[in-house]
């Protein structure tokens, strides 16, 4: 009677954990199926022991019972033998994981591919699990990417030649007209007949404003090409420099408020930036007196340089324009200027991956120009 | 320079007002010494032939047919010519012209910016260098 009693729960137990394993074995079934990568597992031997859905529907397999047949089978002497480099270290213990194109259905994918041996109590290699992921479609794009990154650089390139041939051949018959010019001045000098030197005057001054444009043209093209070198730049020093340059400005003055930053970066774009919106400020005021300040903000990634002035303002309809192509607000005869600054200007600094705007300044009075510089 | 023997100028330029300007400059500096002109690296070559030492060259690089530095490598090249006094006077910026005519030995490399005074000084200065360096194989 004891041996009956005692006997039942144990039958009982063992069903039940049949059913536990049974179940078990199940979910494997079902996750392995469900995963949209190829899955195998294949004993030491090689042969395969279990492949889901997906990998016998790469390697050409399906509806195929592929149970005990060896890789080399699966997938072809060619494709077998490059694969023999990994599967040999995942048999000696190793964690693989590599890149390579392989076969997708009836044509060709780039796979990632991972084989991850399975040991037993003794730490033998008794199999190995293999996953392979597709890839083909990152791939594609990373490879159009670079195909698409190598035409920029050609066209910058392209760019680039153009502006320096157009504007070297340019100047060519430029400085004959400059030369020309003197020559009929020095010739003319006792002349004194209609506007003979009046208009001389006026086709030299039109030659030199023609030679600055061409130079403006040919720096528009260099920015991001002659970036000079990434050093450490002490912008306190270089703005003052810069003032120094600029000489004398009649009554403005022009000031730093606050600390400028010193940090490591292209330090050429960064002074051009500078001199071109420091020099437009002090160049465009209309008063005989007035006050340019260059101060900054930081941000976690970048600075914002301000360059505040109290001249006459920019209305912000003109907000675009003044960024473009020899854009000026005022006639070149009353100011001479090629247009070129802002346009140079907003081109560096959208090159190094930041912003130029300007706003009206204090009380509606005079502008301030900023713009962000990244670390 | 030890005799009185005048040094001949070899101008090879093909922009026609830049050889007026340097005529000009000559002009104005006073200097009467006899001076060729060529218009390309071909005819530079055929002029030098029968040029009487001792001379100097003033080479342009830019210019058709063939250019500056191409003359001055057939010039360094040449037996007879080898050892001549070049300077060049050009547009160019580009380093590796500069490099290119140092490499060849040029006597000087001058940049022409406008066609005034840039060439005065150039024209000074060659002038100068004739009264004073001793050139070479005179005959």
């Amino acid at each position: 009677m004891t041996d009956n009693t005692v006997r039942v729960p144990v039958e009982r137990q063992l069903v039940l954990l049949q059913e536990d394993v049974r179940q078990g074995e199940e979910w494997l079934h079902t996750l392995v199926r469900g995963v949209p990568q190829s899955f195998m597992y294949m004993d030491h031997e090689q042969r395969i022991v279990f492949a889901n859905e997906v990998f016998l529907r790469n390697t050409g397999w399906v509806d195929k019972d592929v149970r005990g047949i060896h890789l080399s089978e699966i997938h072809g002497p060619e494709l077998y033998a490059s694969r023999t480099q990994h599967i040999d270290k995942a048999l000696a213990g190793e964690t693989v994981s590599y890149e390579a194109t392989g076969r997708k259905g009836d044509g060709m994918g780039f796979f990632h591919h991972e084989f991850k041996p399975n040991f037993d109590a003794e730490g033998n290699v008794t199999g190995i699990f293999a996953t392979a992921t597709d890839i083909t479609d990152r791939r594609d794009i990373e490879m159009k990417l670079e195909s698409k990154q190598q035409e920029l650089i050609r066209s910058n390139r392209d760019l680039e030649q153009f502006a320096y041939v157009a504007s070297h051949d340019l100047k060519a018959p430029l400085r004959a007209i400059d030369v020309l010019v003197q020559w009929l001045r020095e010739d003319l000098a006792d002349f004194e007949g209609g506007d003979v030197h009046e208009n001389l005057d006026l086709l030299g001054q039109r030659t030199q404003r023609l030679g600055r444009l061409l130079d403006d043209l040919l720096d528009y093209s260099r920015v991001g090409r002659k970036i000079g070198d990434f050093v450490e730049v002490d912008c306190t020093a270089m703005v003052r420099e810069l003032i120094e340059l600029l000489g004398d400005t009649g009554g403005i003055s022009i000031e730093i408020d606050g600390e400028l930053p010193t940090f490591a970066t292209y330090s050429t774009p960064l002074e051009q930036v500078f001199r071109n919106l420091i020099g437009n400020a002090a160049k465009h005021h209309p008063g005989p007196t007035g006050k340019v300040t260059i101060s900054c903000e930081e941000t976690d990634t970048q600075y914002v340089f301000n360059v505040t002035d109290d001249g006459a303002g920019i209305s912000s309809e003109y907000a675009d324009r003044v960024f473009k192509m020899f854009q000026t607000l005022k006639p070149r005869d009353e100011v001479e200027g090629s247009g070129m600054g802002l346009a140079i200007v907003n081109r560096i600094v959208e090159w190094q991956g930041g912003r130029v705007w300007f706003e009206a300044g204090l009380g509606d009075h005079g502008t301030v120009f900023s713009f962000q510089w990244q670390k | 320079m030890p005799s009185n023997q005048e040094v001949t100028i070899l101008v090879v330029e093909d922009d026609a007002i830049d050889v007026k300007a340097l005529l000009t400059a000559f002009k104005k500096l006073k200097i009467a010494n006899p001076v060729t002109v060529a218009k390309d690296g071909i005819e530079g070559w055929e002029v030098l032939q029968d040029i009487s030492r001792p001379y100097l060259i003033i080479l342009d690089i830019n210019m058709p047919r063939m250019n500056g530095i191409e003359l001055l490598e057939k010039i360094r090249a040449s037996e007879k010519f080898h050892d001549s006094i070049v300077f060049i006077l050009t547009t160019s910026t580009d380093d590796k012209d500069k490099f290119e005519a140092y490499d060849l030995n040029a006597a000087g490399y001058m940049l022409k910016s406008d066609m005034g005074t840039s060439f005065i000084r150039a024209i000074e200065m060659v002038e100068r260098y004739w009264k004073v360096i001793e050139f070479p194989g005179t005959d």
